[in-house]
């Protein structure tokens, strides 16, 4: 991948958004032809001739407005001078961009502007970046005739509230900008002009301050802002970028295309890449302002060892920590087998590094107990999706929703897990797309400026499946399956088969509803309008995948959208919204136990072999152990080593008196990570990792989108993370040699037959490469399953209905879900160390009010939740969001032990936790959990021990 | 591993694959799930369990490890 940075500048702007059409039409600017699709504006077409027309209410992100009349021009035979941003181009129109009448114009204009606006340029945040100083040049104004003594709003106080963005309404010249990209962009509508004439102002929901407000703070109106008056701190901080390099955000599966505005090797801004395919110029409040993390004081960059967690930490040199690893792991399968040490790979890792630490299990440890926390997200959607279709993966590029007619949501938030979707998805659903939401909680999608679902399946937790085979069973009885797509693309004698047990009395609505809890009705009125359109959506989360029925789930779902002809085109597809940044590459990159690269199972003679010429050795033909089987077998005393690479298993696996009871057996823990996360408080070895910003590498998102990431700033430890597995593998005698992270793709080319087209020097060329990429689809693949399934036929699992073991008791009368928030991503490691605490600084439990009320519970009042698991204590938040009986908590902080509570109920088929399904009881309580306590003990005594390596007594670094 | 967890496991495993009137199908695929799935040392710490007579499998699930038990010695 290229490394010469590009020097930094404005991206260029057209002005308005592009049009498509297969009509061309011409037209005569200032005497030159231009011929541009039918459609788009004048003011566009100049700038795509060249001709830059001085504008500032317009810009290529956002509709046309026409409220600045700076882009003003003459149209031969047109009366008056009309706003170019707002005129279409016609065929055989003649303009005039640049004249002294139109100069004289936009000079007054400026004139005005200019009259209530601060003139302190030279120490503006935005000099030299600015476009109403542009401006200003571009019209040649010299003189303001009106002097600045009249009334204007330069004492206007500036909003500082937001953490991320000042709003300085003194330099806010009223064009609307951002209160269009909350609606255009965003979505959200947070944002709106207040006042007639000169009193009006940009205002935050009811005239509130920014952080107060509705406010999501995703930057849009930052971006679109043309001049200081929304302005990012960092910016006002350390000045204008002097380089800029393109890279991919490592928060969420969206995997938003990113500039790194740089000053040296210090990030100064991130922008959202207009020409980024996933996002499209747009980002979250994490992507955007959320990297602080990455510099943050807890970083730990020098390598640390001790012989047991109750030790003070060694600060070493990186070849003494990695001696000290693989003598300790050696040590191990001597003493225990060679099965007894195991690794896992981290989705928020890259593609490369996933692979060399499969690599690295399989060929230098020779097991296959290596897995991925894919394990308690997605692999539910894995086995699913493989089975029915094919591949594991979903079937659509994000831009697939705009040709959608109804959207189902089945166990999703997009608009807190993956809001720039959601931005997207809302900009159709606001064309008018139908919407069907399936889920225990009132989302936001539910109901929310512009959007309103048509259904909202508000399902009891745990009956997904019920709720699938009643949709199912709608559109078989009623008629509504594509018969002709069927007998065309699927097994006939599977359907048949899946045919029969759907039309069972037993999985028709009636019959479900008192599983469901949904009225029969709204399930036969989904699931009549998602059959009957002419493109039916499904995207979902984990709300699907965890839960004891997690594969079938999937499985009924990739059924249904066969049934109804919902694949193998655009606006259609089932789609799995993937939870961190790589968690589709690391699933692709033979994370899991049971395959190899490009899902291929280990037993596969073929596969292997080819595996095992390139890696010069011999490969087990047997699965290895899965997460939550290394635990039972570390707690069994069979299991003692274990390698993580950038994953939190004691924070963010259920049943955390299991797994640290685990993790406290292991005599070898190793974790790679950037800070000491709750598993380095259980580790041996600590091998300091480095963050998406220090490395090179790729993630591939949701939409199988492989994305490049750019180091734009040296690894603060020393290395890139593949290069410490590398020295690990080599100090466990298995020699890697790679010089740089290119020839670990080039290899995972090699042998991966859907990556077989991908290089980084076509990454370069294309920005982004949607896989398979091989010779049949030589740039990548939006759509999957076009003419038929990866698999040939598709295949009709039958989906039976089974109630989980967590199930109401008296004992424990509510069932909690569990879910994320937007500000906050995951167990919070990255988070947690930014001002995004100023929105979510601790986890709460919201419960309904009915249930509050019974156990004389009032809002932020402690509240016990405790399972057959355990029991933890979080603040309670009485709101209608959550149904009765229903309690539901998020797990982005250690200390809330939402992980005590669950528990080890599993999906059948993947051993993907039940996080989404424990039974509880919920009290009021006036003190911590017993296991809180002891929490708030053992870290400390970590933080202390952690204290002591560094410590200049200590500090025996060699 | 303790051995009631994988029971626990199977009969699961089998209790999903038991949906329709074909119950060799069913243990076909309960058997091909382990296989695919599962880890030797899995497979072994059930066989010593079953060998007690203590585990309460599923039927299905009972005849699917009696098969992989007895594949298993057969390849050693």
């Amino acid at each position: 991948m290229s490394e010469v940075y590009e020097g930094y500048r404005r991206p260029d702007d057209l002005g308005t958004p592009a049009i498509e059409s297969d009509v061309s039409i011409t037209l005569m600017l200032d005497g030159k032809k231009v011929s541009v699709p039918e459609g788009t504006t004048v003011i566009r077409a100049a700038a795509l001739a060249g001709i830059n027309i001085p504008r500032l209410c317009a810009t290529d992100s956002l509709e046309p407005f026409g409220s600045c009349r700076l882009c003003l021009v003459e149209i031969e035979g047109a009366k008056g001078l009309p706003a170019s941003c707002t005129t279409e181009a016609q065929d055989g129109m003649k303009v005039t961009t640049q004249n002294n009448r139109l100069a004289d114009v936009r000079r007054n204009i400026m004139e005005l502007y200019i009259s209530d606006h601060p003139l302190d340029c030279l120490t503006c945040p935005t000099n030299g970046d600015c476009e109403l100083q542009d401006m200003a040049g571009a019209v040649g104004l010299r003189d303001v005739r009106y002097g600045y003594a009249g009334e204007n709003h330069l004492e206007a106080e500036k909003d500082e509230s937001n953490p991320y963005f000042t709003f300085d309404p003194s330099k806010c010249i009223v064009c609307s900008r951002c209160v269009r990209a909350c609606e255009e962009v965003q979505g959200t509508f947070a944002l709106t002009i207040d006042g007639r004439g000169f009193d009006s102002k940009v205002v935050a929901s009811e005239d509130q301050p920014f952080l107060d407000s509705e406010c999501v703070s995703c930057g849009a109106c930052v971006q679109a802002c043309p001049t200081a008056s929304l302005t990012e701190n960092s910016l006002i901080n350390k000045g204008q970028p002097e380089h800029t390099v393109i890279t991919t955000c490592g928060y969420c599966g969206v995997g938003c295309s990113f500039r790194a505005e740089m000053k040296g090797s210090e990030v100064v801004r991130m922008l959202p890449n207009k020409d980024g395919k996933a996002n499209h110029g747009h980002s979250c409040v994490k992507g955007r302002f959320a990297f602080g993390y990455a510099t943050h004081k807890d970083r730990i960059t020098t390598p640390m060892i001790r012989e047991s967690i109750h030790d003070s930490w060694q600060e070493v040199s990186w070849d003494k920590a990695i001696k000290f690893a693989a003598d300790k792991l050696k040590g191990i399968q001597a003493k225990y087998g060679p099965g007894s040490i195991g690794g896992i790979t981290s989705s928020r890792c890259s593609n490369e590094e996933t692979y060399l630490v499969q690599k690295m299990v399989r060929a230098a440890f020779g097991n296959n107990n290596v897995d991925t926390c894919a394990r308690v997200c997605h692999s539910p959607t894995g086995y699913g999706l493989k089975s029915t279709l094919g591949e594991s993966a979903g079937t659509q590029a994000f831009d697939s929703v705009l040709h959608s007619d109804v959207i189902v949501v089945i166990g999703a938030n997009p608009t807190e897990a993956h809001p720039v979707f959601a931005s997207q998805m809302k900009r159709r659903l606001r064309e008018g797309a139908n919407l069907i939401i399936v889920d225990p909680r009132s989302i936001d999608l539910v109901r929310s400026p512009h959007v309103e679902a048509d259904y909202h399946l508000q399902l009891s937790p745990g009956t997904n499946v019920a709720l699938i085979n009643a949709m199912a069973h709608v559109v078989l009885s009623e008629g509504l399956e594509a018969k002709a797509y069927i007998k065309d693309r699927c097994e006939l004698d599977a359907y048949e088969d899946w045919r029969s047990f759907i039309l069972d009395e037993k999985n028709s609505p009636e019959s479900m509803e008192s599983a469901t809890g949904v009225p029969a009705e709204d399930v036969r009125g989904a699931a009549r309008l998602y059959a009957t359109a002419p493109n039916g959506a499904i995207y979902y989360g984990l709300g699907v995948s965890e839960h004891s029925q997690g594969s079938t789930m999937v499985m009924g779902i990739a059924n249904l959208a066969m049934a109804t002809g919902n694949l193998g085109r655009e606006g259609v597809g089932v789609n799995p919204l993937r939870g961190q940044n790589n968690v589709q590459g690391a699933c692709d990159m033979g994370s899991f136990p049971h395959e190899l690269p490009g899902y291929r199972h280990i037993s596969d003679t073929s596969a292997r072999t080819l595996f095992e010429k390139e890696w010069g050795v011999e490969l087990m033909p047997d699965p290895g152990y899965r997460i939550p089987n290394m635990f039972d077998a570390a707690v069994a005393g069979q299991f003692k080593g274990m390698y993580v690479q950038g994953e939190d298993l004691a924070q963010s696996d259920p049943d955390t008196h299991h797994v640290t009871a685990a993790l406290s057996s292991l005599e070898c823990m190793i974790v790679q990570d950037l800070f000491l996360n709750e598993t380095a408080k259980f580790a041996h070895v600590f091998l300091p990792g480095s963050s998406f910003l220090e490395k090179n590498g790729t993630f591939t998102n949701a939409e199988r989108r492989i994305s490049p990431v750019r180091k734009v700033m040296e690894p603060l430890a020393g290395y890139e993370d593949w290069e410490v597995t590398q020295a690990l593998s080599n100090a466990m005698g298995y020699p890697m040699n790679y010089g740089h992270a290119s020839e670990i793709m080039d290899e995972i080319a090699r042998l991966t037959p859907t990556f077989e087209g991908v290089s980084y020097e076509k990454l370069d060329r294309l920005g982004t490469i949607q896989w398979p990429c091989n010779d049949e689809a030589v740039e990548g693949t939006p759509t999957m399953h076009v003419d038929e399934f990866v698999r040939g036929k598709g295949l009709f699992r039958l989906t039976p209905y089974i109630e989980t073991d967590e199930r109401t008791t008296r004992k424990y009368p509510l069932l909690l879900t569990t879910g994320r928030i937007l500000s906050q991503y995951n167990v919070g490691a990255q988070t947690r160390r930014t001002e995004n605490m100023q929105w979510h600084d601790e986890d709460i439990v919201e419960i309904h009010p009915h249930d509050a009320e019974q156990r004389g519970i009032e809002h932020g009042d402690w509240v016990g939740l405790k399972s057959r698991a355990g029991d933890t204590v979080l603040r309670a938040d009485i709101t209608e969001r959550v149904q009765p009986g229903v309690v539901y908590t998020t797990f982005h902080h250690p200390e809330s032990g939402a992980n005590v509570v669950t528990t080890d109920n599993s999906d059948w088929a993947t051993n993907c936790p039940e996080y989404k399904v424990t039974a509880v009881q919920a009290c009021k309580v006036t003190q911590l959990s017993e296991w809180q306590e002891k929490f708030e003990e053992f870290t400390e005594e970590q933080l202390e021990l952690l204290r002591k390596a560094k410590t200049p007594a200590q500090a025996t670094s060699v | 591993m303790e051995p009631t967890k994988l029971v626990r496991m199977v009969n699961q495993i089998a209790a999903n694959w038991d949906c329709g009137p074909d119950q060799a199908k069913a243990v076909a695929g309960v058997a091909d799930h382990l296989r695919r799935f599962w880890s030797p040392p899995m497979f072994d710490e059930i066989a010593r369990y079953i060998a007690t007579g203590d585990a309460d499998l599923s039927p299905i699930a009972e005849r699917a490890l009696t098969q992989l038990i007895e594949e298993r010695q057969v390849t050693g």
